[in-house]
């Protein structure tokens, strides 16, 4: 018998934050227009969930991580009548799980809890957001704890995908804006989106927007300070720099390759066609990677594609493998041969079939049971909230995808190789000087994967 | 306004609503198997077979890491066995400390391929050639990855070794080991430990319990009872005075770290079974004032992590790790959960307390049958000690019947002064 009992790190984790939109004033996160509602299908695991949504207006990484702070020690660090610690009692004895994250340019807290509680959860909530009452060291904690993880420390894909989302997210380097004030309130939202069956919900959740305070049209001088360092930098590139990032690390026996690339696309069907692809290539135990590196070359125990949505028609794209270290230069070159035989139609029909169902099957479980991913999905597609029906094409076009049609398309739906970044935490060989020709950088000890991001793309510009 | 309503409603109708009561009913039909059980439920369409081998990485002979490559070998061979259509399933098989689980889960109208898959893994395993000894070095790939990707795996090993001064049983050594896997060892381990008598099944989903019972005779009913392994390392007790301290220094840490762990001998219980509701209640109660000790009376602690481990004869086993904001030395970290640890009870437990842990652990259980792998997780718990399962509803009873009595001496014996060992990790660059 085993109890994880707590894991308060994760329970109290939050994912990005960001700055407030163009309606910010000084110690206030709130628009000052009308906040949008959108009633979203009720989950089916008998819980209900209410998403706040704020947009942000041109964040740096470094705010982004301050206001992520701000935003879990509102959630967590208690109120004007609850402390910290009887805000956690509260949430377990109810059943209530808050979560802080970011969709491109927009910040969530999604609060979900059993249906029978929600009703007072969104009491909760309310004073939670016009009552917080943190202290400067709580504060300080949260910032430490909302650092990324150093991938080339981790040496986990995933870590290293949440580095590169975290850069194209947010590519402008951080502005030194002196000390951070920890007394950012969070006001009215830009959209509330609840899933709740129940009437005195949907009631009360109107009660709570109309409770929070509005920015003032009038901007403070914490936005007036921060807008000034933007000077129409284009924060929409959503591109990744061609060449290789490596961190060396002549003690390690093992090395992870990863090929990386921002990828955009046409449309709904494109996006599916690129998603059952990618997964194709590496999603499972049934995938070409697994059935060739791991299977017959024996060289790596879980190599895998990901397939990364971050908005409407926007995607990270990535393959990995982590391998002896010795062998990285001939494994790297078989991952490459993997994903070009796909791409050029290299595809069995009927294992491609079986991913489709995979994927229908797994996009309906997320989204009736996983309020967050469930949100995204919306906000791809209606970034600014929805006023009408809601029709999601990307679903549409999972439904009707045709596997023929989507092999017959693969060199339009998956970016050539030779697009890639290449990325590679560990020992082995150096790089020859063809595979540096794009673009080298060395990536330094103990430093984020943005400062070779940074300067390979600052180099190809 | 009021938009999209019913969107996607008719695209995904084949999900499951909220959770319901879950009925355990023990098969009888079952060969020499230690245990098989149907816990019918309409949450999900689905259903989930679980074969759980009652050995795991506790049981590893000489050298650690038998069974995790005994587990491989019969994963595929199984696999192979019965099917195989490239990308129709994933394989699922996990090494835990006292078990080693197997899990085929589909569409209800699959359960008996799913029970032949289940019943092919207690084959020996039969690969084709040169690819069981390459699988040695995928066990490499997985073990070294796993070292390197989570810290908290060999923080807690080394905490372990130093508190039951050993590398095998509670402790293990696989790292060090890995040039020592080889496959007579695995065949040795699979023919030892696989046999009918060491293992439980449990079919869990939307199924009909009479066909589940008639399917599971039909797949198991030829095994033969057999003679069960011993568990050597149940016996291996660390002596009641150490007070193990060492401290390491690692590259691969993000943060300073404090690793500690405790030994708990309840002398006068056998087994653990009939202490779950007293073990669910107790230790929320602890964990509740660690936490108000350590994570909120000290922003200093950046995040700790508390795990209880209640072993099938009653050993009780806490770790807890902690890392430490920039500034907070490691040997102050020490020094306050030491004084923590000795002033938990200065406060007595009242009654509202308990009552409150109560219901907190209720509503984690309900909060289990909400998740399809939560509620699996949850099914092999005990089961996994070769106890009959227990589900949220089940675990509910025995919560409500547990008295505040029980509670309260599970507490003041586990905290009494018992057998210690830290790990000071202090991260380098």
């Amino acid at each position: 018998m085993r109890k994880i009992a707590t894991h308060l790190a994760a329970a109290l984790a939050v994912c990005l934050s960001l700055l407030p939109a163009s309606q910010a004033s000084a110690d206030l996160i709130a628009t000052n227009k009308d906040t949008r509602l959108v009633y979203l299908v009720p989950l089916r695991n008998g819980l209900s969930a209410i998403t706040l949504v704020w947009d942000i207006n041109q964040p740096d990484q470094r705010r982004i991580t301050h206001l992520k702070a701000a935003l879990s020690s509102t959630a967590f660090g208690g109120t004007e009548t609850r402390s910290a610690p009887e805000i956690y009692d509260y949430l377990r004895l109810k059943g209530i799980s808050q979560t802080v994250a970011t969709n491109g340019n927009k910040l969530l807290l999604t609060v979900t809890a059993p249906n029978e509680v929600f009703p007072e959860t969104l009491v909760h909530l309310e004073n939670t957001l016009l009552e917080p009452n943190y202290t400067e060291a709580w504060y300080a904690r949260e910032l430490e704890g909302s650092r990324l993880n150093l991938s080339s420390k981790t040496r986990r894909p995933n870590d290293l995908l949440n580095e590169v989302a975290f850069f194209l997210d947010f590519p402008t380097a951080p502005h030194d804006l002196g000390a951070f004030q920890n007394s950012i309130r969070f006001g009215r939202p830009e959209q509330v989106i609840l899933r709740s069956g129940d009437a005195e919900v949907e009631r009360r959740a109107r009660k709570l927007v109309e409770k929070l305070p509005s920015a003032p049209v009038t901007l403070g001088t914490t936005f007036e300070r921060w807008t000034s360092f933007f000077g129409g930098e284009d924060q929409t590139t959503f591109s990744l720099p061609k060449g290789i990032i490596h961190f060396t690390d002549p003690n390690a026996s093992e090395t992870l390759i990863l090929l990386v690339k921002a990828a955009k696309f046409e449309n709904a069907e494109a996006v599916v066609g690129a998603n059952l692809l990618v997964d194709y290539i590496g999603a499972n135990q049934g995938s070409e990677m697994f059935r060739i590196l791991r299977q017959d070359m024996r060289a790596a125990y879980a190599p895998r594609s990901d397939y990364v949505p971050m908005g409407k028609n926007r995607a990270i794209i990535s393959v990995s493998a982590t391998v002896a270290a010795n062998r990285w230069p001939e494994i790297y070159q078989k991952m490459r041969d993997i994903y070009t035989s796909t791409r050029t139609g290299n595809v069995n029909s009927g294992e491609l079939s079986t991913q489709h169902n995979r994927i229908v099957q797994d996009f309906g479980n997320y989204f009736f049971n996983r309020p967050v991913w469930g949100v995204r999905q919306l906000l791809f597609e209606y970034p600014n909230g929805a006023s009408d029906e809601i029709s999601l094409p990307v679903f549409t076009a999972l439904e009707q995808a045709s596997v023929d049609a989507v092999i017959e398309k693969a060199d339009t739906f998956l970016p050539a190789i030779d697009e890639f970044l290449l990325v590679l935490v560990g020992g082995g060989p150096k790089p020859s000087a063809t595979q540096k020709s794009e673009g080298y950088c060395a990536l330094p000890p103990n430093t984020p994967l943005s400062h070779c991001l940074r300067a390979l793309s600052t180099a190809q510009n | 306004m009021r938009a999209g309503w019913h969107f996607l409603v008719m695209v995904f109708v084949a999900l499951g609503s909220a959770a319901q009561t879950q009925e355990i009913i023990p098969l009888t039909q079952i060969g020499g198997l230690h245990a098989a059980y149907v816990v019918p439920t309409d949450t999900y369409h689905r259903v989930d077979v679980q074969l759980i081998v009652l050995s795991g990485a506790y049981d590893d002979p000489n050298p650690s890491g038998t069974a995790h490559l005994t587990e491989h070998l019969a994963a595929f061979s199984a696999d192979a066995t019965v099917l195989r259509q490239a990308r129709e399933r994933d394989i699922h098989a996990t090494t835990y400390n006292v078990s080693t689980v197997y899990t085929n889960s589909g569409p209800p109208t699959e359960l008996e391929k799913l029970l032949r898959l289940s019943r092919a893994v207690l084959d020996p395993p039969n690969l084709p050639d040169g690819f069981a000894d390459s699988e040695i070095d995928i066990v490499h790939r997985e073990t070294l990855l796993g070292e390197r990707t989570s810290p908290r795996r060999w923080l807690h090993r080394a905490v372990l070794q130093n508190l039951y001064g050993t590398l095998r049983g509670r402790a293990g050594n696989p790292v060090e080991d890995l040039p020592n896997l080889n496959l007579e060892a695995a065949h040795k381990f699979h023919s030892e430990h696989y046999v009918p008598s060491n293992v439980t099944l449990i079919v869990s989903g939307k199924i009909d319990a009479d066909t589940v019972a008639e399917l599971v005779s039909q797949t198991f009913g030829d095994t033969q009872p057999s003679a069960v392994p011993p568990k050597p390392w149940l016996d291996h007790k660390p002596k009641p005075d150490l007070r193990s301290v060492e401290t390491i220094e690692s590259s691969a840490l993000p943060r300073d770290t404090l690793v500690y762990a405790k030994f708990v001998d309840f002398a006068d219980q056998q087994t653990s079974i009939d202490m779950q509701g007293t073990f669910f209640i107790a230790v929320d109660i602890l964990n509740a004032r660690l936490q108000k000790a350590l994570y909120f009376g000290d922003l200093r602690f950046l995040s700790n992590n508390i795990d209880w481990y209640f072993a099938k004869n009653a050993d009780l086993e806490l770790t807890i790790d902690v890392q430490l904001m920039p500034g907070f030395s490691l040997a102050a970290a020490h020094a306050n959960l030491v004084k923590t640890m000795a002033t938990l009870l200065n406060e007595p437990i009242t009654a509202e307390e308990i009552q409150e842990s109560r219901k907190k652990a209720i509503v984690n259980a309900r909060a289990a049958a909400r998740n399809p792998r939560s509620f699996l997780l949850f099914l092999k718990n005990v089961a996994a000690d070769g106890f009959p399962p227990v589900t949220p509803t089940v675990l509910e009873d025995m919560l409500n019947e547990t008295s505040d009595q029980k509670v309260r001496d599970f507490i003041h014996t586990t905290m009494r002064p018992s057998a210690t060992a830290v790990v000071l990790a202090k991260k380098v660059d």
